[in-house]
């Protein structure tokens, strides 16, 4: 299946010249068409694998609000959705970047803590006292606003996540441009901005918020917590968003630890029979838009972060494009940095540009 | 959104590890991150790792859907390795 995202670049004398992000993903919301809305629901959870437990809490928000019901969806399944994240920021900060880095990956100390998180419903003070630790080992207090070279110290004597993150502020690259974060508005808004409040085919190939793309996932939601917005005021925009993905960890931790938290998504309805539901994931905004004739979906539209932060003329085409580095090698390395920290949803891949392109390059 | 195609263990092979069967295509795989799989077992596999336990019904119509809409389940399997 041509479902890889292919990020093909053009170098020279150290500097990216030329850009092109090709994103084969297949549109798989069609498969929904034509079901019974509760069989639609189970369908989006099981399509999906690292985003099962948000595909189907979109998918329940959507259907509800397209048939004027109250949200249905427990408060569970809420958690499931914020312990599906925090498994993923764990995969990234425990094996994929110690990877890129050169470094020994965490395996054990990973299944341990993804085990603890999927045990969350019934023991919330394992996992909590699991995430707290690791979120320790990071060395920094999310409410300390810190210089670069601060925050890098705090990182060392923190522990082996400390040190993941002080190798990621030196290696990964500093932004020259910069693209809109995208706000969080809600599923009232969204459904207020979409066209008869659903996303049309074009808006699910290549979304954009005013008019532009923008920037979606952890760096858009806690780019105003002082120790990412230090790093943000730096250009350090790619290790921010992996720190962003921290101070996420430790936000989790604390939404687990009370009984008491409110949902993780919303959905709005813009007339009879349409339903928008927006949850946020690990990777970003996840929008399902539905609608719904005598309990049978007729239209399923699904907007996925990577197509927000893959955008053709999105975040990582503008931050990889005049991207400069010690040598061509170097920069190449810095543009898989930048992809792993916007994190595509599907299997991708760095090369260089062949033919034409590479000679215009 | 990576497909998640259910993957049936077909062998235990030690240290948390197993062979699956992916629409025809074997391959290892850790089981590390879930509890009590056993042979039969439906799994979501990424990069490497099972990921969740299926029930062998769900597992069952999630792979006729795929059939139904013509998806390669072997090929997309291939795919879901990202790098």
């Amino acid at each position: 299946m041509a479902g890889r995202l292919q990020l093909r670049v053009g170098v020279e004398h150290g500097c990216v010249r030329r850009v092109r992000v090709e994103n084969g993903r297949p549109l798989a919301a069609h498969l929904l068409n034509g079901r019974r809305v509760d069989e639609a629901v189970t369908l989006a959870s099981n399509l999906f694998s690292l985003c099962g437990q948000a595909q189907g809490l979109a998918a329940r928000l959507a259907v509800d609000a397209a048939q004027g019901l109250a949200p249905s969806a427990p408060r569970s399944r809420h958690r499931a959705t914020l312990v599906e994240l925090a498994q993923e920021h764990l995969w990234r900060l425990m094996i994929d970047w110690p990877q890129r880095l050169g470094m020994t990956d965490r395996r054990e100390a990973f299944a341990d803590l993804h085990r603890r998180l999927a045990g969350a419903a019934e023991a919330p003070e394992t996992a909590v006292a699991g995430l707290r630790a690791l979120v320790a080992e990071s060395g920094f207090a999310v409410d300390a606003a810190m210089d670069t070279a601060a925050l890098r110290d705090a990182c060392r004597r923190g522990g082996p996540l400390g040190e993941v993150l002080a190798r990621l502020i030196d290696a990964a690259p500093v932004a020259v441009e910069c693209t809109a974060l995208l706000p969080q508005v809600g599923a009232g808004a969204w459904s207020a901005r979409l066209t008869d409040g659903m996303p049309d085919a074009a808006f699910c190939r290549q979304p954009v918020f005013d008019d532009a793309p923008a920037e979606t996932g952890a760096l858009a939601r806690q780019a105003k917590v002082p120790v990412v917005a230090s790093l943000l005021a730096a250009g350090r925009r790619c290790a921010a968003r992996v720190v962003a993905r921290v101070v996420e960890l430790a936000r989790v931790a604390s939404v687990l630890a009370d009984p008491a938290a409110g949902p993780v998504a919303d959905a709005a309805s813009a007339s009879a029979g349409v339903g928008l539901a927006c949850v946020e994931t690990a990777r970003g905004l996840l929008m399902h838009g539905v609608r719904v004739e005598a309990g049978v979906v007729t239209d399923y539209r699904i907007v996925a972060p990577t197509e927000w932060n893959f955008h053709p003329a999105g975040v990582f085409f503008r931050e990889t494009l005049g991207l400069k580095a010690t040598g061509d090698d170097a920069a190449r390395s810095q543009v898989q940095c930048l992809a792993l920290a916007l994190d595509p949803c599907v299997a991708w891949d760095v090369a260089d540009l062949e033919g034409e392109e590479a000679i215009r390059a | 959104m990576c497909l998640a195609i259910p993957a049936r263990i077909v062998e235990l092979t030690g240290e948390d590890n197993a062979r699956v069967d992916l629409g025809g295509v074997r391959k290892e795989i850790s089981l590390a991150l879930v509890e009590g799989a056993a042979v039969g077992d439906y799994v979501i596999v990424h990069v490497g790792y099972a990921l969740s336990l299926l029930d062998a019904e769900e597992a069952e119509r999630t792979l006729a859907l795929f059939a139904e809409a013509g998806i390669d389940v072997a090929a997309a399997a291939e795919e879901g390795a990202a790098p």
